[in-house]
């Protein structure tokens, strides 16, 4: 069911229908003779399995194949030295002649099942035959997912083959133990808050992996460049034509040397040559505004949308990515990293493009002055080249490590700012202070490693541009004085390669900017590549066509289990809410109660069994206008900077000012706004008014009553407030909670006392549904809570008076 | 909204309100008894001055809200009129004269309709926009200065303005 939310997995579904060839292809020649030959006549290879482990846990590659008929084993010697013996074993004798691998066969009718069994770190895949355990595989975590598509391989191939047997009517003897099926594998990753695929242990994203060249995440950025491409390319004519311009005076001084300087004649064409190189001048100078006008245009423009790009998409990231990272290092990609490039763009690249534009050109000039001086001078460059390929991957690593180190020292300042009272609180300052001067140590440390590479490179470049200068004036000073150049060539010539060396010596900088570059690209790749946990329903149903976008609100949970990563958070959970039901939670905390009501906003989805709302799976609803159906009243209100009346109507952005006011008055929110100096717009959140835990719940409470939610969840609404405010906040919600389905999760009991039906879970289930009196009577964890709470509140008269309706 | 209870708080019924004769504001209840010494509150000074007027007890409990002035009778409107004034000042700056520096806190002397004037802006974020073209300044000592439009100013004036919006 739920797996349909994602794509298809492309290769072993249809691995089957692939011949046995190209399945083999991908196995070492020795191992493909080898199973060729093992195979008999019209045997079909539906999947080949490769555990990586030995019996003795040694890492040794083996085959485990499944075909039509039988499974396959192709494993060295002594691996399978320890194993059961096979009666089909044929150890290296006859045709299977390499020493070093035996294969060992069984047919499917003997296996009766595979067990997977998963420790962690560690799988093995075990072979039970009727009677007997056949034979053991070993592999490390990194198999499990082939692991367990073998097994369904395994599983599907059989039961076709029974269904052929029983139309043939062939006895098939029935398994001598019950078969339970595959645990149901969607989950979030627990790392990233990603979408895992069935049967991955790790998310894709977040598998450690090779990391891919740096240099191929920049071209991934054409796909921001493509719309404007039209732009681009006039940006490039503009390039070419400013580049042949600005080479075009150091020629002209060729005849003005030779023709008229040296032989001292001709000088009334001075003036011409001066309008002529005046000429190329302003035109240089109109070509290279227009070309740095326009792709800085550009690439400010791709810059933006790489921005919006971003911070759309970590919109639609599940809750759990946001909890498994730091703030700092978020905000750093969206913002510095996509700063970084647009300046990679809009100016190292743009240099770039223009320096080679300007070699290419150069060396086609220098050549048809004259090949063999051409031929010379540009000696030197392969050696530079060299150089600058070389200290490439270096530099390319410091940068990597400073930009890390850098992040770190943000995350510090993200973490401590933020919490700067609990820091002073507990006199720390003098720790954060140390903690800072650490990580920015580590910035200074990572970038001198650079630094000391750089300044050792650049004075190379220059050392070697003069040499090269030196190689032109000496061999060109020969050819002057043997008349086979003019001066005006050599003088063109010293003239064109210095300029030369200067430009490969700014592409060389270009080189650690584009590394730079690449590396910030990646971090936003990273982001751009996650797949969103909760996926939109290829075919949506509208939610509440004939009551306007809303449901009633009758919640169906069936056999809802959750998965965080390995842990299993929720199992079996069933409950059916009436609409306009109040349902009380309760339980320890870690039992899962937070996960449940996540579950039914859709911030992830559950990995087996449902939950419908109205009679309709959730996920088949549109996000948005599902959650549009849902109220949240969160234990830790969170303001946005902005007025009070923003706040409020955050969830309805249009509402008038007459419901603002309502809602308002309606959860108790409006004397206190009242007193403020501005009312209600009065500015609160990050920078604005300071608001009490109380006040600013109560505001929450009223942005939840705006949007007039059909279900509401309360999530501990009222545990971070004294109990007078807890009184004013719980009459807010009494109102609140009418005619909606509510699930509130609540530590103290008393402030359920409205609830129709209380539910107790513990580690993951249910433990206990009904009211207050049946659960008392129940005497179980309820009746021992309500009793410890009761306690308190006769220790404590003001609380008790508090509390009691 | 038509679940939030609106009944209590009547809006276009006969508010009473008048002036006694040490200037301060009576409000007689529905049920006749005189409450003295009532506060007008506007619910919305910035972005809605003339409308969501609450009247309020010196305990700072609402007692009446008066939505939309001019559903009532004239004389409530000049009275509400002349009241808020003086809780509204809001001088409305139409030139900015001189400004100390481009660090604040900086000393500001302005030309309003209220005439000359000069106060000293403690930071930037004092100075709110309100819609494009709408200006709020915040003095240090809470006053409040407002420029209705930005393109109206001369040029000068408008990039001190600009400097922070």
């Amino acid at each position: 069911m739920s797996s349909a939310n994602f794509a298809s997995k492309p290769d072993s579904e249809h691995l089957g229908q692939l011949g046995t060839r190209q399945i083999f292809a991908q196995f070492p020649q020795s191992i493909q003779t080898r199973l060729e030959n093992a195979l008999e006549s019209e045997e079909l290879v539906h999947f080949v399995f490769e555990p990586d482990l030995s019996l003795d846990l040694r890492y040794v590659s083996s085959y485990v194949v499944l075909t039509n008929r039988r499974i396959l084993i192709v494993a060295p010697i002594q691996y399978n030295s320890k194993a059961d013996s096979g009666r089909n074993s044929s150890k290296s004798t006859g045709r299977f002649a390499a020493p070093e691998h035996s294969i060992e066969s069984w047919n499917l009718q003997e296996l009766a099942e595979l067990a997977l069994v998963d420790r962690i770190g560690l799988g093995s895949l075990e072979l039970l035959g009727f009677a007997s355990r056949l034979s053991v595989l070993r592999f490390s975590a990194s198999r499990l997912t082939p692991a367990r598509r073998f097994v369904d391989k395994f599983r599907s191939v059989k039961q076709a083959n029974a269904m052929e047997s029983r139309a043939r009517s062939v006895f098939v003897p029935p398994a001598p133990f019950p078969i339970t099926p595959l645990e149901p594998e969607i989950s979030i990753c627990p790392s990233c808050g990603g979408a895992m695929q069935p049967g991955e242990s790790t998310c894709r994203d977040c598998a450690p992996e090779a990391a891919p060249d740096t240099t191929k995440s920049l071209w991934r950025l054409t796909r921001f460049a493509r719309p404007r491409m039209g732009i681009i390319l006039f940006g490039f004519a503009m390039t070419l034509a400013s580049t042949a311009i600005g080479l075009l005076p150091t020629y002209l001084t060729i005849p003005l040397i030779d023709d008229i300087l040296i032989p001292q004649k001709n000088f009334d064409l001075v003036p011409w040559y001066i309008a002529g190189l005046l000429g190329a001048a302003v035109l240089a100078w109109l070509f290279t505004w227009a070309k740095t006008y326009v792709l800085a245009l550009v690439s400010e423009k791709i810059s933006a949308d790489l921005r919006n790009k971003t911070y759309e998409h970590l919109q639609s990231l599940s809750l759990e990515f946001f909890g498994g990272r730091r703030t700092g290092d978020l905000i750093a990609r969206v913002s510095s990293d996509t700063e970084r490039i647009c300046d990679f763009l809009s100016q190292q690249l743009l240099d770039f493009i223009s320096d080679l534009v300007m070699i290419i050109l150069t060396a086609a000039i220098l050549i048809s002055i004259d090949p063999m001086m051409a031929a010379v001078s540009l000696l030197p460059f392969p050696l530079i080249a060299w150089l600058v390929q070389h200290v490439r991957t270096q530099l390319r690593q410091g940068f990597a490590r400073g930009s890390a180190a850098w992040a770190e020292m943000v995350n510090v300042l993200a973490d401590t700012i933020p919490g700067i009272r609990v820091v002073k609180a507990f006199a720390q300052e003098q720790r954060e202070i140390d903690r800072f001067g650490t990580r920015n140590q580590n910035v200074y440390e990572a970038n001198t490693r650079v630094n000391r590479l750089w300044s050792a490179f650049v004075p190379i470049i220059t050392f070697l541009t003069e040499i090269g200068l030196l190689i032109i004036w000496g061999f060109g000073a020969y050819r002057v004085a043997n008349g086979e150049i003019s001066v005006g060539v050599l003088l063109a010539f010293v003239t064109y390669i210095s300029r030369l060396y200067v430009r490969l010596d700014s592409m060389s900088r270009m080189l650690a900017h584009a590394q730079r570059a690449a590396a910030s690209t990646q971090r936003i790749f990273e982001i751009l590549d996650r797949v969103p946990s909760v996926a939109e329903p290829n075919k949506p149903i509208p939610v509440g066509v004939t009551s306007g976008g809303r449901v009633k609100g009758a919640i169906d949970v069936r056999n809802v289990c959750f998965r965080y990563g390995t842990r299993q958070v929720i199992s079996n959970v069933n409950l059916i809410i009436r609409p306009g039901e109040m349902i009380g939670l309760v339980g320890p905390s870690g039992a899962g109660k937070s996960t449940f009501v996540n579950l039914i906003c859709r911030f992830y989805d559950c990995a087996s069994g449902s939950i419908s709302v109205d009679g309709n799976d959730i996920r088949s609803y549109p996000i948005s206008s599902y959650r549009s159906n849902i109220g949240i009243v969160l234990q830790e209100p969170f303001l946005f900077f902005g007025t009070i009346a923003e706040n409020i109507a955050y969830g309805r952005p249009n509402a008038s000012r007459a419901d603002v006011v309502a809602a308002a008055r309606a959860s108790r929110a409006h004397d206190f706004i009242l007193r403020l100096p501005d009312g209600y717009d009065s500015l609160v959140g990050e920078r604005g008014q300071s608001l009490s835990g109380g006040e600013r719940q109560r505001i929450s409470i009223a942005r939840a009553l705006l949007t007039d939610p059909r279900i509401l969840i309360l999530d501990e609404a009222t545990s971070a407030v004294d109990t007078e405010t807890e009184r004013e906040i719980q009459q807010a919600l009494d109102f609140l909670v009418q005619g909606r389905t509510t699930i509130a999760i609540a530590h103290r009991l008393s402030t359920l006392r409205k609830a129709d039906r209380i539910v107790v879970m513990e580690t993951g289930r249910i433990t206990e549904i009904g009211n207050h009196d049946e659960l008392l009577n129940l005497d179980g964890t309820y009746a021992k809570l309500h009793h410890a709470q009761q306690q308190m509140q006769q220790d404590t008269t003001v609380v008790s008076e508090a509390v009691s309706p | 909204m038509n679940q939030v209870p609106n009944s209590r708080h009547p809006t276009a019924e006969t508010v009473s309100l008048s002036r006694d004769h040490w200037g301060r504001l009576i409000f007689i209840s529905s049920d006749g008894v005189p409450i003295a010494n009532v506060t007008l509150t506007p619910l919305f000074p910035i972005s809605e001055p003339g409308r969501w007027i609450s009247v309020t007890g010196s305990d700072g409990k609402e007692l009446v809200c008066i939505e939309n002035p001019s559903d009532h009778p004239l004389e409530l409107q000049t009275l509400l009129r002349e009241e808020l004034a003086f809780r509204d000042f809001v001088p409305r700056i139409s030139r900015v004269l001189y400004v100390s520096g481009n660090s604040e806190p900086c000393e500001w002397h302005v030309q309003t309709n209220h005439g000359e004037t000069k106060f000293v802006l403690k930071s930037e974020e004092d100075i709110r926009r309100l819609s494009p073209y709408e200006v709020m300044i915040i003095d240090s000592n809470g006053g409040r200065y407002r420029i209705d439009d930005t393109r109206l100013l001369d040029q000068k004036s408008r990039r001190h303005i600009e400097w922070y919006v």
